[in-house]
């Protein structure tokens, strides 16, 4: 039986995920850090004309941290900026479909946190 | 169910709904044995009442166990009087009213404060925050690569300004038991205060202040099966009692008038408002339940427990344990890391099987600095632990490797 929080599709992103490794080519960046277990994240943004162009991350994270970035940063890509300004964390935590405990909800939302600052 | 555990309610509660509970995490929170539950409510249907101000017999009666709390706590740990201790929330509140009082009249500009790199924050930030506002020097020992505070660095570290020195007795990190006596006694004969935070150290080795040579020893009731909220300061009454109050109400004062006060002697000076009687009873059934057992049995528990894990955990590959190598200098707390898992996802995989582990920074960002890495996974036992609960924290890592790594 497959693991409910472990998924397959969760280690994938966590094993090989996108956008991972700092990009040069940005106009944005933010860091963000949970202070309660000292993971921390740094995403870059690419900006032209309103538009999320690039994204890419660097972390030190759980599996859920990881997998949280890669999707919610490439899912980010190609939209405006007034939308992806107005996100709030159901949108990083619907497309982990995954049942997050309290303890572990910021690991699915900390990319979200750095988006929001770096714009 | 094994001895000491069945006399912890919760074991028995998870238990009962097939679950056991392989709690690994006392070195945060210690659970509450039966005694201390009873005890508790015992007070509370019987004797609730405020201390120190009716004269009918429910408030006598709640004023002696409050008073009688504080004698026992005294006895238990070696304190000359009872008025030298004084009654807080916890540690990290024992440590910031003694830091706050300090600053008010002890210290001044230029003064030295010695530390340890492996300090909890809350016996941490208070000196830090005498630094940034009486212009407070901090001197930080490093631990060596095994974890342990050499008596040598110390002894190096001191200066001719250093007035104070604030050292845990076991790391609630590293596990180490620092040499606390030898350090008392360098800092009586140089004159220095001596801080013992006491956190990790009270549930598992027996505490004689004297001997140890602390001016002050800070410790919280939850570590060793009292309620949380109930917390201990003591304090050598020819210092403590020259101090500041902490905060200023109810409770603590000699005489008020509109342009001025004076304060009570101590113990109440430092205990303003109405304290936390019903905690306080608690602790003292924690201290008797504690007796009952009795700390060679404890540390004998301790050693077996603690051999277990590092023997366990070194033999699964991947895994490192920080800290002490011997068992002997180590007082129930073994941190670790998994190669390739994360502290959080591996408390979160263990945390299905009932294994409760600690898993984070733990307060102690300084170290986790020096060490090299963001966060730790730490196990820490009490008298109801078991060889079993080992078993299934290691069985539970192997799992959790399977699930991650690949």
């Amino acid at each position: 039986m497959e693991d409910s929080l472990y998924q397959n599709r969760i280690l994938a992103e966590y094993r090989a995920p996108k956008n991972f490794g700092l990009k040069d080519d940005f106009t944005h960046q933010a860091k963000a850090a949970n202070p309660v277990c000292g993971d921390s994240i740094v995403v870059r943004l690419k900006i032209q004309n309103g538009i999320v162009r690039e994204a890419s991350f660097k972390n030190i994270g759980c599996v859920i941290s990881m997998a949280s970035a890669s999707i919610f940063l490439e899912s980010i890509k190609g939209r405006a900026v007034e939308d992806v300004r107005a996100l709030g964390p159901d949108t990083p935590l619907s497309l982990l479909g995954i049942p997050l405990t309290l303890g572990r909800l910021k690991c699915g939302i900390l990319v979200l946190e750095a988006v929001g600052k770096a714009l | 169910m094994e001895r000491y555990k069945k006399d912890f309610p919760i074991f028995l509660s998870w238990a009962s709904k097939g679950k056991p509970l392989h709690y690994l995490d006392s070195a945060a929170t210690a659970q509450a044995p039966l005694s201390v539950l009873r005890a508790v409510r015992n007070f509370e249907t019987r004797s609730r009442a405020n201390v120190h101000r009716g004269i009918y017999e429910l408030s006598e009666h709640a004023t002696e166990a409050y008073e009688g709390a504080r004698s026992r706590t005294a006895k238990f740990i070696g304190a000359r009087f009872p008025e030298e201790i004084v009654f807080t929330k916890n540690t990290t509140e024992s440590i910031n009213l003694l830091a706050y009082s300090l600053g008010k009249s002890f210290f001044k500009k230029g003064d030295r404060i010695l530390l340890s790199r492996a300090e909890h924050h809350s016996n941490f930030l208070p000196w830090q925050m005498l630094k940034e506002e009486k212009g407070i020097a901090l001197d930080i020992v490093d631990s060596d690569e095994n974890g342990e505070i050499s008596f040598s660095s110390v002894e190096a570290a001191l200066t001719k300004n250093t007035r104070l020195a604030a050292f845990s007795h076991v790391s609630h990190v590293l596990g180490s038991i620092n040499p606390i006596e030898e350090m008392g006694a360098l800092f009586r004969k140089n004159g220095v205060l001596f801080v013992v935070d006491g956190a990790q150290s009270i549930a598992h080795v027996p505490i004689d202040v004297g001997r140890l040579g602390a001016d002050f020893f800070a410790f919280s009731g939850h570590k060793l099966g009292a309620p949380m909220g109930i917390g201990v300061l003591y304090g050598r009454k020819e210092i403590f009692g020259s101090l500041e109050p902490f905060m200023r109400g109810g409770g603590m004062i000699q005489e008020v008038s509109t342009e001025k006060a004076s304060w009570a002697e101590m113990p109440a000076r430092f205990e303003a408002g109405t304290p936390n009687v019903a905690g306080a009873v608690g602790l003292d059934a924690a201290l008797t339940y504690i007796e009952g057992i009795g700390y060679a049995n404890i540390e004998e528990r301790d050693r077996a427990l603690v051999y277990a894990m590092v023997d366990g955990l070194s033999a699964i590959p991947g895994v490192r344990v920080y800290g002490p190598k011997d068992a002997n200098t180590r007082g129930g707390i073994v941190s670790f890391s998994v190669e390739g898992v994360h502290p959080h996802d591996l408390a979160t995989i263990l945390s299905r099987d009932g294994v409760s582990i600690r898993a984070g920074h733990h307060c102690a960002m300084p170290l986790m600095e020096f060490l090299g890495v963001p966060a730790l996974a730490r196990a820490s036992v009490w008298v109801y632990n078991t060889p079993d609960d080992i078993r299934a924290l290691a069985r539970g890592i192997e799992h959790a490797v399977k699930i991650l790594r690949t």
